[in-house]
This record gives C-alpha cells, structure tokens and sequence, in this order.
C-alpha cells in the first residue's frame, strides 16, 4: 500500500511540472509591462519621474528582483541571425520589433549598431533645454532673457517660441521611441523624413540632427548588407538554468548572484510563491489567509452533500419506482438544473433582504462590529459566525444532490441485483443489516470515484458563490487576480488546485482499497 | 400597411416558389416511395419529409435550421452544401455508395460560400441559380431514372437500431417536452430580429416605404436620404434613428418594438412591469405608456428592455451551447478514438519516419509562425514527409527499428491536466489574455471540454477494438482511417450523444456564468447571465433576476432532460 502511494506521489511530478508549466506560459504571453504595474501599484501619483534617472534605477532594481533579467526559460528557438542576448532587452515591443528586424535582414552586426544608434540619438535629447534656449535667443534679439522685464508684445513672443521649441523637442525625442518600437520599413523611412525637416528650421536641435545622421547611416548599412539566409537557419539557444521558470521553480542560487549567499527567492518547491503584480505583497501570505476559509467552505459543502444525498440515494434505490424515488428525481433534476448564480442571487433576495425575509446576513464572514477575537470564546466565535455561512454553503451544497443522489442510487440498484443480496436475504439477515451493510459498502465505489472530480469543480463554482457572498476566498482572489492582470497569483493558484486534486485522487485511491478489499495495490 | 402585406406576401411567394422547385424536383422521388405527393410541395415539411428518408437527412436538416442565426453567407453555404447532400442522398439510395459523398459536399458548400463572399450583384444571382439549379436538376433527373423503391422495407432493415432507439426515446414524455420547447426556442432564436425590434417592421416615412428591421438584420448600417417639407436633407441612418420619435405615415411594430441593451431614457432605474411606464409621443409630450409600448417584462437600470433582451439572448446562448460544443466533440472523438483504438501500441511507425514527421511539424511552425512563410513551411513539412517515407523503406538498422506512438498516453495526460484545474478557472484566465470576442469565447469553451467526450470514445473504443467486426474490416485490407472511422466509431457513439447533449447544458451554464461575472462576451452583446447580473446589483427589478434565471434553467433543463432521455435509449443493457 505504501509503495503504491509513493508511486503515485512520484507519478503526480511530472504532471504537475507541466500545469505550472502551462500556466507560466500563460503569465508570461499575458500583454503589458509588469515592472510598470508594479511601480504603478507602488504610488498611485505615477509618471512624475518618467524620465528620471533615480526612476530607471529602480526599475532596473525591480527588474532584477523579479528575475525579468533572465531569458524566459532553460532554451529558446531562434535563428541564426538572432543572438542569445535578447532578452536582455527589457522593453516588450522593442524587442519584437528588434527580432523582426534581424529576421528580415539577417544582419544582427548591423541592426545592433542602428538600435544602438536609436538609442544616442535618444540619449542626444537630455541636454536640450526649451526654456534656456529661448532665453538665450530673446537675449540675443530682445536684450533680456527676463520675461518680467519684457515688453508685451515680447513677452507673447516669448511664450509662443518657449511652446514651439518644447513640441518640437518632445516631437523628435518621441519619434525616436516609435522608430526603437516599429521594424516597419515605411514607417521607418517616413519617420527619417519628419525627421530631416524637422531639423532643417531648428538649429538648437543641431545634437539630434547629427545622431540622425548616423541613425540613417546605420539604416542604411542594415538595408545593404542583408545575410538574408541566417534566418533560415533554426537554431537551439541553451541559456542554462538561470532563466525566469527556474527562478520561480526552485528559487536563485546564491552563489550566482552578484551579492553571494544573499537569496532573495526561494521559489515554488520551498512555498515562496512570489509577489504579487498588484499590491507587491508575498504571495504566499495572501493565499495563506485566503485559502483556509476556501477550503472550509468547500468542506462543509461537500460534507453536507453527501450526508444528505447518500442516504436520498439509498432510500430512493430500495423502494425503487415508489413515491418518494420519482419525487426526490424530479425535485433533485430541477435543482441540478439550476444554475448557482441564480440562486445564490435569489437566496440573497430572499433571506438577506430587508424587503424580504432577513433571516441571514448578507455577506462576508463575520461582522466587524460585534466581533472580537481577543475576548470570545471559541464556541462564541463559531456561533456568531455560523449565520454567515448558511447562505454559501447552501448554494454550493444543492447543485451536488442530484448529481451525488444518482450516482448512489444507479450503484445500490446495481447491487441489489447482484446473487450476495438474495443470499444475504435468504439467511434471514435483518432488512436493515441487507441494505445498511452487504449492499451500502459495494455500491460506496462509484461515489469515491467522484470524491477526486469534485474537487476541482468545487473551486471552479465557488468563484461565481463566493462573488456572490462577497467570501473571502480564493475564488474571489482568482476573480481579483485576472481582473488585475496578476498573473504570479494565478499561476500560483493553477498550480496548488492540481496539487490539491493530484491529492484527491490519491485519496479516492486509497479509499478504493479500504471499502473494496478485492482491489490491492500489490 | 398594402406595401407591408405586398412585402410579406413577396417574401411567402419566394418560399414558396423554391418549395414549388423543389417539389417538382423530389414528387417523382416521392410518387415511389409511396409518400403522398403534396407533401413535396409543403415548404419545409418536404425537405424534412425527404431527408427523413436518407442517410445524412436529420443531420441536413439540423444544419440547414441551425445556419439561420449566422451571417448571411454561411447560411447560404450551407443550404447549398446541404441541399447538394440531399441530392447525393438520394443517388445513393436507388444506386450504389457514390466515392467521395462528404467531399463533394464540402467542395460544393465551399464553392457556394465563396460564390456569396466575393461575387456582387447580378453576377451574384447568376451564379447563385446556377448553384442552386445543378442540386435540383440531378434530383430530377434521378428521380426519374431510379428504380422503383420499397420505403418500407427499406426503413425496416437499414436502421433497425436507430428506429428502435427513436421509439424508445418519443416514448419518453419530458424528453418529447423538452425537444419541442427547444424547437421553440430555435425559432425564437432565428426570428429575433423580427420579434424584438426597435425599428420597424415596416414603415413609410414622406412618401417613401421602408423595411427597416428587414434590411438592417443583413446591413445594420443602411443609410438612406429624405427630404423634409422645407426641402432639406434628412439623413436615415437605419440602426442610430429613433423611428418613435419620426412622424411617420404608416408604421408596423415589431410585436415587441425595442431593441436589446439600447436605453428607453424615459424609463430608466428599473421601470417595474406591472407598475407605470412611460411613452414619449411623436409630438413630443409624455405620457403614461399605452400597452403596444409598455416594457411587458420591465427595463434594467438603463431602460434597456428586459424581454427583448431575452429573446435575443436565446440566440447566444443556443449558438454558443451548439458551437463550442461542436469543436469540443471534433477534438474529443478524434482524439478519443486514436487513443482508444490504438492505444500505447498500436500505432507503429519507423524511428526515423516518427523523429522526421516530429521535425517536419517543428520545422512548419518555425517558418510558418516565426518567420511568416507558411507555404514554406508547408513545404518543409511534406518534404519530411517524404524523406520519413523514403527512409522508413530502406534498411538502416536501429534507425529504421520499429517504435510505439503513446497515444493513449498522450491523450490520458492531457485529459487527467485538463481535469484537474477548474474549467472556469482556465477560461476566465484564457479570456482575461486574448480580446473579448464571442468566436474566441466559443473556442475556449469548445478546447476545454472536450476532455469527457474524449473519454467516452476511448473508453467505448477500447471495447470495440477487440470485437470481430473490426478484425474482419482489417482482414479485408481495409486503411486505418477507414476502419476507425466507418467501421469502430459509428458503433461506439451511443455515449458519446448523451455526453454532447449535457456539454450543451454545461456550456450554456459556464458562458451564462461567465456573462454573470462580467468576463466572458463582449460587453455590447446583452446576454441571460449578463441581465441576472445587473439584477444583483439592484433587488427591488427581481424581473432583472427572475426572467433571465428562467430561460437559463428552461434551456439548460431542456438539454438535461435530452440527454437522460439518449442515455436510456441507447443504453443497450435497458433493452428488452
């Protein structure tokens, strides 16, 4: 029996590597900057220190932090012209313009060199002040830089020049921006000739025409000098395991890092989840708090489901046809039919409203105002907050009846006909010792089948109740999560519900042999 | 009102002088099977009564119904691929197996589809009554030279299974219900353009007659001039133009004359159905609305109507439960027969062949998707092909060893991965990437739930592989794929219909679920789960949670009770 669970634990590795692999593929596929959010979520004010140098460090910090200096997994499919340094490059769309350049010229020598080019011409921007050069030119044609002193009409002039030197400062700088973005051969050359003119009348921006010149040079060197055929060639990029996946997975490894013996992270296998994209808090903690309260709801539904459901199976499966089997189908047919976020509407418009019935309160776990941890006792913290959970618990239970009921009372039927029955019957055993024991035990199979499907499907429906109920679990949070784009939550959460269904199918295995003593695990 | 009922009588003429073609063209079909020779004239009764008797006729059937709520080109390819179905049908009844049946089909419905995309005017038409013109020709022509036909006896030995599985199924009385409320609701779905309307059926407006709802179903945005009394422009842009507020000469409502999700600004904050309503007439005052424009089942917050939205809502619903499911059944069988007919070693295969055919689907999406050339990678693909053929007949030692494809073992993962994440998790995960979009919604749903119906067919194929019958197709030399899938699978599918049947209701449930949430369909298309949710925003309208909770529970109902009834009549151990 032993050897058999840890086979199976063994077996659940490789399918749980490839859940987490999916969903990291699909956090990292997801659009947008995730070092932007972060710093977005960080202080709401924002886009103050765009351009700041202090701003790009901490970006860079962040950056490293959450490992997105890394290429993205163990290797990457390539060609030839690509080098393995792509991913050194942090800017999303630059970096697909970048490959679709060098994919359609092949030249990587050259592309770098008018990337690099892009970037100067860039850099060439930071000394260039509208305000100190308007002030130099009205010295020069006014006599005073002070617009204080000015004359009206001067002052106006002044003001105007200040707007047009300033548009057209940002109109070049931006355009560089759409030029690293775009390997779109027209907009290129377009770009070049708004460029040129606008230079042509714009002495002051004499550092930026110049870097032009070189930018256009580098273009061209890059148009003339294709290698075409290298992007022909496919090729396997090994980066090693210091890349994205492995970081999450099992953590960095301190002797790599340029701070040795200084982990940040510990990654997945040792519980350390990440941080969250939305608010920078450790995933971990926010799940911790979140998943107990799940996992309660979930226990107390399924708990209740069966208590009621098995014994409405049996029933119904013993006098088979009789009044009480073709009631219960019916009404237990309709309720599977519908659909939890009606009723768990309907629920609330009928017990927790002040226009109905408010027999419960409306939602969330407890009541902040008449609860208190430090002084209530135990039982009085489970009697204030039983009335809570009676509406949710509800909604999760009812659709699970029809479902569970059938189940139990398709197998008793099965078993009932079988020899052992009559035998057990033609002994003079008990009714009661018949149905409760010889036929109970047997028919029990299919219901465990069922334990390992529901778990999955629990949390699933619970999203939608616990919306509902405002509950604080995780479906809520996974809700939360891909409203907010976070994607470190939702792969954390991909991967420990397929830990926790992997863990139900065990039990479900294990369960087998216990109720059936014929299966053995030998 | 005379240019309304001469438009409507146009429209019932047209029907009925196809159905008059077609009559012609099946009566002397009809005339032997003994079938009563007006039946072939009745519109539609005559397709239904045809295809009742051929092979693939229920299935054309479905078709043709189910194409009506698509856009206007798909439902004339399919009519005409269906039509040419029915007429291949008909060949193979009175001769022998025509080769190729499906493809001509499916050539034809491309054709025809192509034909309506690109081609305009009366070139359109042309080639349109050519189109239609062949189909009704050969069934002409084979009617008349087709020997003579014993209905019957025909019906009595070929589909002794079916017919009894039918028989058993129309004895089940919530199962008939059920079929019959779905029928209605097909058609709710197909009209609502016509029940539910903000403009007018038909309406004449100084001096000229228009057929707004008609027209804007197929060009939402037609667009037409009028000059008003002091000779001024006035533009009539079909979908923006409030129809109520013109002066119109002569007007026919739509029965009920508002558009889903469009605001009635004079009923805004949940105008209740019973309680007052209110009408703001052509001249201008406003007054406590008169029955033909009172909100039967009351507005939401906007004044968006609730009954129209309903009924337009059907048609989502019914079209998102039937394609996702659709793609999921394709992905399902496919795969769930591979994997239950070959299982881990059935498939076998050269390494060299196996390792090149792997390269060869690496090597197409690298030139294909990296590099944009996919005829290119196209290219490179056969190419493997190729040489994995070449090789696999040279001897070359380990290199041409023979080696298992794991299927099963492929399939089974993929299933056990699928299963053990919530489906609605993975969905509203999927959705919160890729840009809101009903087509992508139904490929979701349809690439997610394909994992039962795929276990269904590997479970029932794994005990159909073993039987006698698929080993004397193969001892007659039979191809693979023809083994499989004309010989194993039709034998295998009785669950896999229950299973569709309850993937309908579930995925009628996980869009409307969706919808609920506020994720799954774009936000402009009203649907059940969206209007249930602005009912929880607001107690006081439970018309906003009753009604669309209602239709949901009757559709998904429907379908439950379709399936329960299919699992009783094809279950095989129930016979007696």
């Amino acid at each position: 029996m032993f050897k058999y669970i840890l086979k199976r634990i063994v077996a659940f590795v490789p399918t749980l590597l490839i859940i987490s692999l999916m969903a990291f593929i699909i956090s990292i596929s997801a659009p947008g900057d995730p070092v932007e959010r972060l710093l977005r979520a960080a202080d709401s004010e924002g886009g103050t220190s765009e351009q700041s140098n202090a701003a790009a460090q901490q970006r860079q910090e962040l950056r490293r932090e959450l490992g997105l200096d890394r290429p993205v997994f163990y290797f990457t499919f390539g060609t030839l012209a690509q080098p393995d340094t792509l991913f050194k490059i942090a800017d999303q769309t630059e970096r697909k313009a970048l490959v679709k350049l060098v994919n359609r010229t092949g030249n990587w020598e050259a592309v770098s060199r008018y990337f690099v080019s892009l970037k100067a011409a860039r850099k060439a921007h930071f000394g260039i002040n509208a305000d100190e050069l308007v002030k130099a030119r009205m010295v020069a044609e006014a006599g005073t830089g002070d617009s204080a002193a000015m004359s009206a009409a001067d002052s106006a002039r002044y003001a105007t020049l200040k707007n047009e030197y300033q548009e057209k400062i940002n109109l070049s700088n931006i355009s560089y921006g759409t030029l690293m973005g775009t390997d779109d051969e027209r907009v290129i050359l377009t770009k070049f000739d708004t460029l040129q003119l606008l230079y042509a009348d714009a002495g002051y921006l004499a550092k930026p025409a110049l870097a032009l010149a070189d930018v256009k040079s580098a273009y061209a060197e890059v148009q003339n000098k294709p290698t075409r055929w290298k992007s022909f060639v496919p090729t396997l990029q090994w980066h090693g395991y210091f890349n994205q996946y492995h970081l999450w997975l099992f953590g960095d490894v301190p002797f790599l890092r340029e701070n040795p013996g200084n982990r940040t992270r510990l990654g997945m296998v040792r519980g350390d989840f990440g941080k969250s994209f939305h608010d920078g808090q450790p995933i971990r903690e926010k799940i911790g708090q979140r998943v107990m309260w799940s996992l309660l709801l979930a226990g107390l539904g399924i708990f209740f489901a069966y208590i009621i459901s098995v014994p409405i199976g049996i029933y119904s499966a013993y006098k088979r046809n009789g009044w009480f089997d073709r009631a219960s189908s019916i009404v237990l047919f309709v309720l599977y039919s519908l659909p939890v976020f009606f009723v768990g509407t309907w629920l609330l418009y009928m017990f927790a409203n002040p226009d109905n019935l408010v027999w419960f309160p409306e939602s969330g776990i407890m009541d902040p105002a008449r609860y208190n941890a430090d002084t209530m006792s135990f039982f009085e913290k489970v009697k204030h907050r039983a009335p809570f959970f009676v509406l949710p618990v509800l909604a999760y239970t009812y659709g699970s009846f029809a479902f569970l009921s059938r189940i139990m009372r398709v197998g008793m039927i099965e078993v009932f006909g079988q020899d052992y029955i009559r035998t057990a019957r033609a002994k003079g055993l008990p009714e009661k010792q018949v149905v409760l024991k010889h036929a109970l035990r047997n028919s029990l199979i299919p219901i465990i089948t069922v334990f390992a499907d529901i778990f999955p499907v629990a949390i699933g429906g619970s999203i939608i109740i616990e919306m509902i109920f405002s509950y604080p679990g995780m479906g809520v949070m996974i809700y939360e999560a891909v409203i907010n784009q976070d994607y470190p939550v939702i792969v954390t959460i991909f991967t420990i519900l397929g830990f926790f269904t992997m863990i139900g199918y065990l039990v479900s295995d294990v369960l087998y042999g216990i109720v059936d003593p014929r299966i053995s695990y030998k | 009102m005379v240019h309304f009922l001469l438009h409507l009588l146009l429209q019932i003429a047209g029907i009925a002088a196809v159905s008059a073609l077609f009559g012609v063209a099946l009566q002397p079909n009809f005339q032997k099977c003994a079938i009563p020779s007006w039946k072939a004239f009745v519109p539609f009764y005559n397709l239904w009564t045809w295809s009742s008797l051929t092979k693939n006729g229920p299935f054309v059937f479905l078709l043709l119904l189910w194409s009506f709520p698509l856009p206007q080109w798909w439902l004339i390819m399919f009519s005409f691929g269906a039509l040419l179905l029915l007429t291949l049908d008909t060949y193979c009844l009175y001769h022998q197996q025509l080769p190729g049946k499906w493809l001509m089909a499916l050539l034809f419905t491309a054709v025809a589809g192509a034909v309506n995309y690109y081609l305009d005017g009366s070139l359109l038409l042309a080639a349109n009554i050519l189109l239609f013109l062949i189909p009704v020709a050969l069934l002409i022509y084979w009617g008349r030279s087709a020997m003579v036909f014993d209905r019957d006896a025909y019906l009595a030995t070929e589909f002794s299974f079916q017919q009894y599985a039918l028989k058993q199924f129309k004895r089940n009385i919530p199962a008939m219900v059920s079929v019959y409320v779905l029928a209605a609701l097909v058609l709710i779905a197909v009209f609502a353009p016509y029940l539910a309307n903000d403009q007018p059926l038909y309406a004449k407006y100084r001096g000229k007659t228009y057929f707004p709802a008609w027209t804007s179903v197929f060009a939402p945005t037609t667009v037409d001039t009028v000059y008003n009394a002091a000779g001024k422009p006035e533009r009539l842009q079909f979908d923006i133009t409030n129809w109520k507020a013109l002066k119109l000469d002569e007007v026919v409502w739509a029965p009920i004359p508002y558009s889903p999700g469009k605001s009635d600004r004079y009923n805004r904050d949940y105008a209740s159905p019973g309680g007052p309503q209110k009408f703001k007439t052509v001249e201008g005052e406003i007054i406590e609305a008169p029955s033909r424009f009172r909100h039967h089942l009351g507005t939401d917050l906007t004044g968006a109507d609730v009954l129209s939205g309903l009924i337009h809502g059907t048609r989502i619903s019914l079209t998102i439960g039937l394609i996702s499911m659709g793609i999921a059944t394709l992905i399902g069988i496919v795969l769930g027969s591979l994997a239950g007919y070959y299982g881990d070693t059935g498939l076998r295969t050269n390494r060299i062949r196996y390792w090149l055919i792997l390269a060869g689907i690496g090597l197409f999406f690298f030139y294909g998707g990296k590099l944009g050339f996919w005829w290119l990678g196209l290219l490179f693909f056969l190419f493997s092909l190729f040489l994995g053929w070449l090789l696999s007949r040279q001897k070359l030692g380990w290199l041409t060893d023979e080696v298992h494809v794991p299927v099963d073992t492929f399939v089974s993962r993929g299933i056990e991965i699928l299963n053990s994440l919530p489906r609605l998790l993975i969905i509203i995960t999927i959705t919160a990437i890729v840009d809101r979009s009903m087509t992508l919604l139904m490929v979701i749903i349809g690439a997610t739930s394909w994992t039962g119906i795929a276990r269904f067919t590997r479970a029932e194929l794994l005990r159909t592989r073993g039987l006698e019958f698929i080993d004397a197709a193969r001892s007659l030399g039979y191809k693979e794929s023809r083994v499989i899938f004309r010989h194993a699978l039709p034998n295998s599918l009785a669950p896999v219909f229950v299973a569709i049947a309850f993937g309908i209701a579930s995925a009628i449930l996980v869009e409307s679920g969706l919808s609920f949430l506020g994720i799954g369909v774009p936000d402009d298309v009203v649907t059940w789960g969206q209007m249930l949710s602005k009912g929880r925003q607001e107690f006081e309208a439970r018309w906003l949670v009753y009604w669309p909770g209602f239709a949901i529970f009757v559709t998904v109902t429907a379908y439950n009770l379709i399936g329960e009834a299919l699992r009783d009549a094809l279950d095989p151990k129930l016979k007696q």
